[in-house]
């Protein structure tokens, strides 16, 4: 089946007074219909620039510095075109970390509904809009859908809010939706519920979801598929299972001892010191410099990537052992 | 606020219904003389009074009717062409206000669109926009006012837009800092993710969001607008005779101040209550949609 979506070795550039960073280097990844996929890694890992340099989204300091991506077959960016602006609504939906303050305080909720239908699917008519408006509405869980529609953002709780987000970004039913931290600034058990809502809606009607988060339990739970990402670098990705039972690269292993639940055997063990500074020129795998692993090799070249069936990874010294060794 | 973070969403809801309906009492209390005024001026040719422009060299500075010599005929006297000074006033005051709201108009429009502008789109077209409007701050008034009059001529057309090219670089200003602090917001970047145009987003999302610091700055400048026509029509740059305006009355009443105090006395008294009836509502007005007050959710 070909990929809905297929970005193809985006490096996006930052520059501030200080200088620039390579936010984002050799990113692959492809989306299929149904897909859904969770990107995770720290805070500064490109996890965040990478989507939203997918929908041309970026600030005005970042910039694409060079990649392709392809919608349907077709290319949108890359031989000197961008036509990334043709995705955003239409075809590529998003939801962003603050629900509260991505909803505009004076317009009702149905109100902002309605203007993403009429900015993406002009060609229907008021009334298709309507029962459209409705269908995803009573979707989304709310005990009284017709008041949510009728409310302006202060009016509903922070889940409602959240879900009303959503609510807006499927409307005009996108092939792919992006969900940047969507349900960080919710509570635990709003933040599952709301997930499994959002994973729902995408794949029941064939669409894909991107999910981009730093919290692999709640990824683990609702994504297909995973990449991890560090240092603006997708390090390892394949279907979510195998990612966590075998991980390949020493960062997904460290993340995954990092987290309680499946390190309760073994003891809890961090990642010592911080991410580098990736400047233009940098050569080597970015973890190398955290990486029990790592040796002379790893810092002298930059690391290819490995693909094996459905996973790969970008290591040259790959973890063989599984997480849970022993009665694990 | 005052309850710290410990306040329910009940109390704070009841804390803005409160200050809202306080804010509505003072709105009115400051809004009523403005209105009746509006309505006198308006009604002016419905009211039993004299025709402003007809002269009497006869009964030239009639002193006002609590004076000695004052009669019912002129309750406010007369100015040095026996002019009735009532009807004079009344019928000034129409012109004087039609030249400062078209003025504000014409002046708010322009200043908040390139604001929004130049706050939305940033870059080169800011840089620009912002530059032209330090130039025209740093203009003074009155040099410009007299260099575009008389190229230009007097007309009531020259004179609003002069108003407006003094008025527009203000709300430039502080509308390109407000959209500068709204762009941030994410829901502009959800808007943008969810394919709007620029120009929607501008209209449709920045601009009511907005609105409330348009509308005080507006009352604001219309006050600021009729001492500015006044100070034209007393350099005799305003409007044109037989045009009544406040400031021209003021001009032709200047020489006879020390026989007739009451030519220049009324004409001046309505600048000074109306503008500052204008000065209060707008600062009604700012309580209640003080950007600073403004609590976003």
């Amino acid at each position: 089946m070909d990929p809905l979506l297929s970005v193809r070795s985006l490096r996006v550039e930052a520059t501030s007074s200080v200088g620039t960073i390579v936010a984002v280097d050799r990113f692959d990844l492809d989306i299929h219909p149904g897909d859904v996929i969770g990107l995770i890694g720290e805070s500064g890992s490109g996890k965040t620039t990478a989507v939203r340099s997918l929908l041309g989204l970026t600030e005005r300091n970042v910039r694409i510095a060079e990649g392709s991506i392809c919608f349907q077959g077709e290319q949108v960016l890359g031989d000197g075109k961008n036509h990334l602006d043709r995705l955003r609504g239409r075809h590529v939906g998003m939801v962003f970390q603050n629900a509260s303050s991505s909803l505009n305080p004076l317009l009702k909720i149905k109100t902002q509904m309605r203007q993403v239908l009429r900015v993406n699917r002009p060609d229907q008519r008021a009334a298709a809009h309507q029962r459209r408006i409705d269908e995803v509405i009573s979707r989304m869980g709310f005990h009284d859908p017709k008041r949510v529609l009728r409310s302006y953002p202060h009016q509903l709780s922070g889940g409602m809010r959240q879900r009303a987000a959503i609510a807006i970004a499927i409307v005009s039913e996108p092939e792919i939706v992006i969900a940047d931290e969507s349900t960080s600034a919710l509570d635990v058990t709003t933040q599952a519920e709301v997930m499994e809502l959002v994973r729902e809606l995408a794949t029941d009607m064939g669409h894909s979801l991107i999910y981009v988060t730093h919290d692999l339990l709640l990824a683990a739970e609702v994504c297909t598929r995973m990449a991890v990402m560090y240092g603006g670098e997708i390090v390892e990705e394949g279907p979510t299972a195998s990612v966590i039972a075998y991980p390949k690269h020493p960062y997904t292993l460290g993340l995954l001892r990092s987290v309680p639940m499946w390190a309760k055997k073994a003891p809890l063990v961090g990642i010592d010191g911080t991410p580098p500074r990736v400047i233009p020129g940098f050569i080597g795998c970015r973890f190398a410099s955290r990486c029990a692993h790592a040796v002379g090799a790893c810092s002298d070249a930059d690391v290819e990537w490995t693909q094996h069936r459905d996973s790969g990874f970008r290591c040259i010294q790959p973890e063989g052992a599984p997480l849970h060794t022993g009665n694990g | 606020m005052i309850l710290g973070n410990h306040r329910t969403a009940d109390v704070s809801e009841d804390e803005t219904r409160t200050i809202r309906r306080s804010g509505n009492r003072s709105l009115w209390l400051m809004g009523l003389p403005l209105l009746l005024l509006g309505l006198l001026v308006v009604a002016a040719p419905l009211l039993p009074l004299a025709d402003p422009g007809l002269q009497d060299l006869r009964g030239r500075l009639i002193p006002p009717i609590f004076l000695e010599g004052g009669t019912w005929e002129h309750p406010l006297g007369t100015d040095q062409l026996g002019r009735d000074l009532l009807a004079r006033v009344i019928y000034g005051g129409r012109l004087t206000f039609v030249i400062a709201i078209a003025a504000v108009l014409v002046g708010s429009v322009f200043g908040t669109l390139l604001g929004m502008i130049a706050g939305y789109r940033r870059g080169w077209i800011d840089t620009i926009i912002s530059r032209v409007v330090d130039a025209q701050l740093a203009l003074p008034f009155i040099l410009l006012a007299i260099a575009i009059i008389v190229s230009r001529g007097r007309s009531l057309v020259v004179l609003v837009a002069v108003l407006a090219i003094i008025s527009w670089a203000q709300y430039a200003r502080v509308i390109r800092a407000e959209t500068l602090s709204l762009r941030e917001r994410p829901f502009i970047l959800g808007l943008r993710a969810a394919g709007a145009s620029p120009i929607r987003i501008i209209l449709r999302h920045i601009f009511p969001n907005i609105g409330g610091t348009v509308l005080v700055l507006a009352t604001l400048e219309v006050g600021t607008m009729i001492l500015a026509e006044s100070a034209l029509s007393f350099l005799g740059l305003g409007v044109v005779p037989p045009d009544i305006s406040w400031g021209g009355m003021l001009a032709g009443g200047r020489e006879f101040i020390q026989d007739a105090w009451w030519v220049v006395t009324f004409p001046g008294i309505a600048i000074t209550f109306v503008v500052m009836s204008i000065n209060l509502l707008g600062d009604a007005l700012r309580a209640r949609y003080d950007p600073r007050k403004r609590t976003y959710l």
